[in-house]
């Protein structure tokens, strides 16, 4: 910032003396009577000046007239053009396809076809350095619409003539000011709101026209390069959404001390170059006089541009603007010998001859994922995950669980590749081989779609957040493919959730029915740590389910401190484990064997997240819901974790937790923290932590590594914008989820799973006629939902990116989840016509009365998400786009968001909902946990945001 | 004359107060308000003559058009008079004549003599606003001096008289507002595009898919 003050002095003083002349009383007095003396002295010039400013005015009160009659065809057919189209600047190699074209555009000073001595020059050098492959069009007149030059065919060409004559014979003359002057009123046409579509337009058919005429091949896709020196930044940058639109190609724009309005469509453009001087006095006022160029309005096309590194300010030294001095000047030289102009030269050659990849995307996945994956205890290895177990107090996982392996395009046929690791019992013959998965549901097929990626996903990508790189430009992409090549490596571990089909044969098939949830570790156990061992090896007692403690001999567990994420961060350590508190309940873990005898702890839980029976029952009304909406969150020590149960109906605790029986369904509602203290991670900058917030389901369980303990098992439906910490938007595990020592969030953040019971919403309901009656629960068509809208942030419905704003984000796209199955509920419940819907109430009493509740779930649920139904159409017709963001439309995002408000902050969204379960009857199972696992004094947990609700 | 008209154009520029008691002093008739809102009127087209070139009107229609959109704006903006001096007689117990609002608000139309410079690339948008807050404020100036009324109570007036003249376009005044449409439409001959989005749609289409004329 006073690097910057101290480059501005000069204008920011003149700014100062503006503002005093302004607001200081008395000044304006002061002015008049210097104006007075000024016209007592020198009269005539004072009066001139007034005439110039006049005449200033007229003409540029007429600039607009050309474009305007054009467009409106006052002066003849559009079509009609001025002969001259351009040429090459040098001959290009004959029978050869072209690489690339650059089209030159010259600045202000240009009055004729031919550009300045100096940018003629310039022109010739550049010819001579590029290869001969790449063609140079010159000689445009990109201040007239009609490529007219002010010397040939005007009124005032004669003028104009002596004007250009006069001043190449005296370069410093004022009068080649004239030029500069009418020149720059056409700039400010094309920065216009309301003139400088038409002008860009009818600028960019000139380019194309011209380009055609020199024998650019149409529909080759040949990319091109604008290069504008001063006002020829503005109208290159003008023409470049047009261009791009008509050409089909990419365009690149590089500016030589370009003055540009921060209006223009900047990420339209591969890239834009901008080359500009310390002494370049003109290029500076760009940002100075458009206000979109100014940092503050954010979200202008150009901050956006500079924000996505679309734009690369290159610094040209002490160089200047114009001759002398300039940018051009082949007298004045550099430090290192080298001319002014020559060093432009090397700069413009060496971007435009650049090969086509230069700006390639990274195929290896940077930000966190790239450092991630690089730890090799946390990423599926089939020759070390393969070995024996290496104690029997390790079990294996009864589940099909595999790596995911995306194939080559060429070789689609529905399935991807599936590396068995672990298998149900009576299956461990299949462990090592390569299956293929099918994942059958009809209706998938809304969510399958061609990907091709937006330029602002590219861009996402290029700054170290993981898209599906590995899908672009593929068709008809599957949920299970976008699952598959949702990382740059096939290293996305699953298990098979639901029936899993089997076909034994030459390729061993599997079919699934259910979205694979993402996992963690292929073997589990019950453990407490006693102490560390030499490097990353503890010494770990397991549970003895049959004497119900931790005893019997020791095991040998390790604990590989995971690698710290770009700030830093370690997202878990094993320091002190043996002294937490929740050491004393155990810890359930989950790893794969290191094949030397010891077992690697790829995920661990506390116990206490796990079993069902809590620390607390509350079931006062107003404690209960006091203790989910505040003191659940009030207390944020490090390494702790805690168990309460609560509800809002005067039931005994006891009567409470007997109604959570084994095999219950639950609605998990999931929110995470920020990371604070001496490490304060870099989304907290902003000083408010927003969090995360995601649905889930649950299922009271029989805990059998703990001997038949009831449990929770928890699934999250993860709606989750692409990120740099390589989480995958899906259905995630806990293990996974929060337990990855590596990739999740347990070890770092403070989290939240409120376990929800609610019959009348996790129970089922028998609907149908009597001999055809099938078992339905609210549950499962929000499933449907949770994973229609999973698989879209997948792959961004196409755009191969999902990016966070105030109307598309993880708690809004989870709340619309929700919303659309309530409303398809209602849909089916309210179709049945009025005599069968009797006759089913009088079969089923019970089931009606849950039916009303949910129904009074559902008006009251649609009350509180959608609160201003107008401004959200997108949730009521059941139709949005993903893969916009706050970039494209900002107020029209930042409306819709609003139209929703309680979805906007992840905590608010949780309460909202949670207060509307409570509120009807039902208990909640709050279990929360701050940074659990090893110490690490260098964060602290931070509690999400929140407000009243 | 003409000095008292340039005085009298000139203190409204300045907003002062000096040039709305010239009124009250019956030196100025009642049609120089309603000639001021016409000159006024024929300048904002201009500044806004953006439109009608995209439309594409030709030159001797697009003049015409001018003249025509310029007098539909008088005539909306009588309404508007009529329906302030109506809501300041009702709400506020305000005895002026009808025609000495007409003639104040007129005068108070000054600053949109300057509206053609809204054509000025770049500059004429900003223009255009300072140019509505300019006259805002010597519309409230205008009512004050003339109807005697608060500054408040003025602008309440004013915003009323709006709303009034609003509701009576959407309700009654709606087979007049089509008159007007097609009237402008007419002489323009084609029919004019005024919606933003429409405009962005046609210009979006580019110089090879221009409406036909």
């Amino acid at each position: 910032m006073r690097l910057w003050m101290h480059r501005q002095r000069r204008w920011l003083l003149a700014a100062l003396v503006l503002l005093l002349a302004v607001v200081l009383p008395g000044t304006g007095l002061l002015l008049a009577l210097a104006r007075g003396a000024l016209v007592r002295s020198f009269g005539l010039a004072v009066d001139l000046l007034g005439i110039g400013l006049v005449l200033f005015l007229i003409v540029a009160f007429l600039a607009p007239l050309e474009s305007l009659g054009w467009w409106a065809g006052w002066f003849g057919d559009a079509e009609e053009r001025a002969p001259s189209l351009g040429g090459l600047a040098a001959p290009v190699a004959a029978g050869r396809p072209l690489r690339r074209w650059v089209v030159y555009l010259d600045g202000i000073g240009q009055a004729s076809q031919q550009a300045l001595p100096e940018g003629e020059e310039f022109l010739r050098r550049l010819a001579a350095a590029l290869p001969d492959d790449i063609a140079i069009l010159r000689g445009l007149m990109p201040y007239s619409i009609t490529n007219q030059p002010l010397t040939e065919g005007r009124w005032l060409a004669r003028f104009w003539r002596w004007v250009d004559t006069w001043r190449v014979r005296h370069p410093l003359a004022w009068l080649g000011l004239l030029v500069n002057l009418r020149n720059l009123t056409v700039v400010a046409v094309s920065a216009d709101g309301r003139y400088g579509p038409i002008y860009n337009a009818g600028m960019a058919e000139l380019i194309v026209d011209a380009l055609l005429a020199n024998g650019y091949a149409p529909g080759s896709g040949t990319p091109v390069t604008l290069l504008g020196f001063s006002g020829g930044g503005q109208i290159s940058l003008g023409a470049l959404p047009h261009l791009r639109r008509l050409l089909a190609a990419p365009v690149q724009v590089v500016s030589l001390g370009g003055v540009f309005a921060g209006n223009n469509r900047v990420l339209q453009a591969e890239h834009l170059f901008h080359l500009v001087g310390e002494r370049d006095r003109l290029a500076p006022l760009g940002s100075i006089l458009f206000p979109r160029r100014w940092p503050l309005l954010f979200l202008s096309p150009w901050n956006r541009a500079l924000g996505r590194g679309r734009v690369s300010v290159v610094p040209l030294g002490p160089v200047g603007h114009e001759l002398p001095g300039g940018l051009m000047d082949a007298e004045a030289t550099l430090a290192d010998g080298r001319t002014f102009m020559q060093q432009t030269v090397d700069l413009v050659s060496a971007i435009v001859a650049a090969p086509p990849g230069g700006d390639a995307l990274p195929a290896q996945g940077t930000g966190n994922y790239g450092r991630f994956i690089a730890n090799p205890w946390h990423r599926p290895d089939a020759a070390r995950d393969l070995a024996p177990l290496p104690d029997g107090r390790i079990h294996s996982r009864p589940h099909w669980i595999g790596r995911l392996i995306l194939p080559p395009a060429a070789e689609r046929d529905g399935s991807v590749g599936f590396e068995v690791l672990q298998t149900p019992p009576g299956w461990s013959h299949c462990r090592g081989r390569r299956a293929a998965l099918r994942w059958c549901d009809p209706a998938l097929a809304q969510v399958t779609m061609d990907v091709q990626l937006s330029d602002e996903a590219r861009d996402s990508a290029r700054s170290g957040n993981l898209h599906p790189l590995r899908l672009d430009g593929w068709a008809q992409v599957t949920p299970l493919e976008s699952l598959a090549g949702a990382h740059p490596h096939d290293d996305i571990l699953v298990r098979l959730d639901g029936p899993v089909s089997v076909v034994e044969g030459e390729v061993l098939q599997l079919e699934v029915g259910a979205e694979p949830l993402q996992t963690a570790g292929l073997a589990r156990a019950l453990v407490r740590f006693v102490r560390p061992l030499e490097g990353d090896a503890w010494e770990a007692l397991a549970f003895d389910p049959a004497r119900g403690d931790f005893t019997g001999p020791p095991l040998r567990l390790r604990l590989p401190e995971p690698l710290a994420n770009q700030e830093g961060i370690l997202p878990a350590t094993a320091a002190g484990m043996a002294d937490s508190d929740l050491n004393g309940e155990g810890w359930l873990v989950s790893g794969v064997p290191d094949g030397q005898g010891a077992f690697v702890v790829q995920a661990l839980l506390p116990r206490r997240l796990r079993r069902l029976a809590p620390q607390r029952v509350i079931t006062q009304r107003r404690a209960a819901w006091r203790y989910a909406r505040h003191q659940a969150w009030a207390d944020t020590t490090p390494a702790s974790a805690s168990s309460v149960l609560v509800s809002r109906r005067a039931t005994g605790g006891d009567a409470l937790l007997a109604e959570w029986q084994e095999g219950d369904r639950l609605l998990v509602l999931h929110v995470f923290g920020g990371i604070g203290g001496e490490q304060r991670e870099q989304a907290l900058r902003g000083g408010l932590c927003t969090g995360h917030f995601a649905y889930g389901f649950g299922r009271v369980v029989r805990e059998p590594l703990a001997g038949g303990e009831l449990s929770v098992a928890v699934d999250y439906r993860q709606v989750y914008a692409h990120n740099p910490d390589g989480v995958v938007a899906g259905a995630q595990d806990r293990w996974r989820y929060l337990g990855e020592r590596q990739w999740g969030w347990l070890g770092s953040r403070p989290v939240a799973d409120i376990l929800v019971r609610f019959p009348p919403f996790t129970g089922t309901y028998t609907l149908g006629a009597p001999g055809e009656e099938r078992q339905r629960c609210p549950l499962d068509t929000f499933a449907r939902q949770l994973t229609a809208m999973t698989a879209r942030y997948r792959i961004g419905d196409g755009s191969g990116g999902s990016f966070v704003g105030p109307a598309h984000n993880c708690a809004q796209d989870s709340n619309l989840a929700l919303f659309a199955a309530i409303r398809d509920l209602d849909a089916e419940i309210r179709g049945l016509d009025p005599e069968r819907r009797l006759a089913w109430e009088q079969r089923h009493p019970r089931q009606a009365e849950r039916l009303r509740t949910l129904l009074e779930l559902e008006r009251i649920l649609r009350g509180r998400l959608l609160p201003i139904p107008p401004l959200r159409h997108d949730w009521q017709r059941g139709s949005f786009r993903l893969g916009s963001s706050l970039d494209e439309q900002p107020l029209r995002d930042l409306l819709q968001g609003l139209g929703s408000w309680r979805s906007l902050l992840p905590r608010l969204a949780c309460e909202t909902v949670l207060k509307v379960f409570l509120d009807l009857g039902a208990s909640a199972l709050v279990l929360r946990a701050n940074q659990v696992g090893g110490h690490n004094p260098r964060i602290t947990p931070v509690a999400p945001f929140t407000m009243g609700c | 004359m003409i000095h008292t008209f340039t005085e009298l154009v000139g203190h409204t520029l300045r907003l002062h107060p000096e040039g709305f008691r010239l009124l009250s002093g019956g030196a100025v008739p009642a049609w120089w308000g309603v000639l001021i809102a016409l000159l006024a009127a024929l300048s904002q087209g201009v500044g806004h003559a953006f439109i009608l070139f995209v439309n594409r009107v030709s030159p001797l229609r697009f003049a015409l058009s001018l003249v025509v959109e310029a007098v539909l704006l008088v005539v909306g903006f009588l309404f508007w008079a009529l329906s302030t001096w109506l809501v300041a007689r009702l709400a506020f117990g305000v005895g002026v004549a009808p025609s000495a609002i007409v003639l104040a608000l007129g005068v108070a139309h000054a600053p949109q003599l300057l509206a053609f410079l809204g054509a000025l690339p770049y500059l004429g948008v900003p223009w255009l606003t300072l140019l509505s807050l300019w006259t805002a404020v010597a519309f409230v100036v205008a009512l004050v001096e003339v109807a005697g009324l608060g500054s408040w109570q003025a602008f309440a007036a004013l915003l009323g008289g709006w709303l009034v003249m609003l509701l009576l376009q959407r309700r009654a005044g709606q087979p007049l507002m089509r008159l007007g449409r097609g009237l402008l439409n007419r002489t323009a001959g084609v029919d004019l595009v005024h919606n933003r989005r429409a405009v962005r749609d046609l210009l979006a289409s580019g110089p090879s898919h221009r409406p036909p004329r």
